[in-house]
């Protein structure tokens, strides 16, 4: 498996409260499926998405991401480790304003030992990918919010991160700009084989995944 | 590693803040630097007036003010017939009498206090670094002023020129020179002939004689003063009376540090304020870039590129401002008129404290934006 969650529980204080977002989850996701996670507001889909992608630590249990325990890592190993395993579309793209779209699609790159001719050969083929290759010199408050979202997925595919996790990536865009971005992650697990991780609100959304799992006060309810 | 252009791409985001951080460290950097710059050319002033070879005969219990003192007039000539081995050039020997006034010199209508220093040929022997810029040396009814007297004053250097007529206590004088005796507080006097200070002071004592040691010790003019209990006069070394004189000014210099200190905590305040607000809003941004896979030190070492940039902003025109605006400027205090040397180690220090207000202005925002979770910066 790609995945492999065993057992994983998240929990925090906060006051004197304990709150528990995720508890006792156990999970598989296979290589090149593209995953919707649904649920209500506090179910724990973005809980367990974080969890994921390494930007979170479960309180207990194992967590297996492409071959990593990562569970094992430190907080600077697990930057090391999505630098390499991890692509990351957030709902507010959170592009670096002052960088054209050009370098914010470079950025992961920064952390790879590359040329800079390698480097932008790979800039170039994801931007290329998302269909936005005359928009390079574009700084971010130039594009709409579709071409954002875009560039923020050329962001996360350039390093060739075999796990990409995106959180509500069509949350902030209308009607027709959600429907190419999903078309685009779509076309990402198809044609390069990429696993994705969807958090999303939208059944039409969570239509386009091949597997959409439903979570309810941090446990897993169904899974279709 | 993020590119330097980044950080300095990141200074455009608000031009307004920016401006306020490197203006906050320019006026920091040049309150330091004109402080230190005032203490050091102070110091120097007073330091540089004195000649180690010098000895100062003065009246017994008057030792911390020559303006005070009275000896007899006949002490140099006593002096100079008494003890062997003071310096002598020419047959002439490096004693020199003084009287040393404080008084009234009305100049084109404006009555400013100026020190009158009444002296005789010996003067420029013992004072071995005065030049005489311009004109001659004092004839009866003239006297020379030194070239930063009318700074002290108040008056324009124009004001004091060769030929213009002075008046001190009732009787006019025309100036007939120019004196400097560079870095020393001598500059901001006029100097006339002594006897005829003598007579319009009516007194009859000297203020001071100055003479300059060669193969005697100053244990030799000690022992001249003890025996010679008539004149009851006390020799105290030039350096030493000078270092007194500026223990005295001491005061002064330390307010001058408070106020400078008091305005760049403003600045300085102000500039942390605008850099915590600046780096903290951004706080998910670099939490992104933190999702992304940087590491936080290489994050924090791009702030510190950010921060660095904006106070060395500051800094360079703090630098520009010091040597091209204020270097050379006299500043006159009650002893006199120095002037404001912008150094190699005044600028170091500007740069410095830049340096440093760059550094520590940088660890709160850090802390805010780098330190949290990123679950918690992210949300």
């Amino acid at each position: 498996m790609f995945i492999t969650c065993q057992n994983i529980t998240k929990s925090f204080k906060k006051g004197d409260q304990i709150i528990t977002p995720l508890q006792a989850l156990t999970l598989d996701l296979e290589k090149g499926s593209f995953t919707a996670l649904m649920g209500p507001s506090g179910s724990g889909k973005t809980t367990l998405l974080n969890l994921l992608a390494g930007i979170d630590s479960p309180s207990s249990g194992r967590l297996e991401v492409a071959g990593t325990d990562i569970t094992r890592l430190s907080r600077s190993q697990l930057g090391a480790w999505r630098a390499q395993n991890i692509g990351y579309i957030f709902q507010l793209y959170h592009l670096v304003p002052v960088l054209t779209a050009y370098e914010n699609v470079e950025l992961p790159l920064l952390l790879q030992p590359l040329s800079a001719a390698e480097r932008h050969k790979r800039v170039c083929t994801a931007l290329d990918l998302v269909a936005l290759s005359d928009r390079a010199e574009h700084f971010p408050r130039q594009l709409s919010g579709g071409q954002e979202q875009r560039v923020a997925i050329a962001r996360a595919i350039v390093a060739d991160p075999p796990l990409l996790v995106a959180d509500e990536p069509t949350g902030d865009l209308d009607a027709a700009s959600a429907k190419a971005i999903l078309q685009l992650l779509r076309q990402l697990v198809n044609d390069l084989g990429k696993t994705i991780v969807m958090v999303t609100h939208d059944a039409k959304a969570a239509a386009v995944a091949d597997r959409i799992l439903h979570l309810e006060k941090g446990q897993l309810v169904s899974d279709i | 590693m993020l590119p330097l252009s980044f950080s300095a791409r990141n200074l455009s985001r608000s031009w307004i803040r920016t401006l306020q951080i490197s203006g906050g460290t320019c006026l920091a950097a040049l309150l330091l630097m004109a402080a230190a710059a005032f203490e050091l050319g102070m110091r120097r002033t007073l330091s540089d007036q004195a000649d180690p070879a010098n000895v100062i005969i003065l009246g017994k219990g008057s030792e911390e003010s020559i303006q005070r003192s009275e000896i007899p007039v006949r002490t140099a000539a006593i002096l100079s017939s008494s003890v062997k081995g003071l310096k002598s050039s020419l047959g002439q020997i490096h004693v020199s009498p003084q009287i040393l006034y404080n008084g009234y010199l009305d100049c084109a209508g404006r009555k400013d206090e100026t020190s009158i220093r009444g002296v005789d040929s010996a003067a420029p022997r013992v004072h071995k670094d005065f030049q005489l810029l311009s004109g001659n040396w004092p004839a009866p009814g003239q006297l020379m002023v030194g070239r930063h007297a009318a700074t002290q004053m108040g008056l324009s250097p124009s004001a004091l020129i060769e030929g213009t007529k002075v008046v001190i206590d009732n009787q006019t004088f025309t100036i007939s020179g120019t004196f400097a005796v560079p870095g020393s507080l001598l500059e901001a006097e006029v100097w006339m002939n002594l006897h005829e200070l003598l007579q319009l002071t009516k007194r009859d004592t000297l203020s001071c004689v100055v003479a300059t040691l060669d193969g005697a010790e100053f244990g030799d003019l000690e022992a001249f003063a003890a025996s010679r209990l008539d004149l009851e006069v006390a020799v105290v070394r030039e350096k030493d009376y000078y270092a007194r004189l500026s223990g005295f000014y001491a005061p002064i210099r330390a307010m001058v540090w408070l106020c400078s200190a008091l305005v760049a905590f403003g600045a300085i305040f102000g500039g942390f304020n605008t850099l915590f607000t600046a780096f903290s809003g951004r706080k998910r941004e670099l939490a992104a870039l933190q999702a992304i896979g940087f590491p936080r030190w290489q994050l924090a070492l791009s702030l510190l590129q950010e921060s660095l940039l904006a106070c060395l902003l500051g800094a360079a025109v703090a630098l520009f401002v010091a040597i091209y605006a204020l270097d050379g400027l006299q500043a006159s205090f009650a002893g006199g008129v120095f002037t404001l040397r912008f150094g190699p180690g005044v600028l170091l220090l500007g740069l410095a404290s830049s340096v440093l207000l760059a550094v520590i202005g940088l660890i709160a925002p850090v802390w805010v934006t780098l330190r949290p979770s990123l679950v918690d910066s992210l949300r």
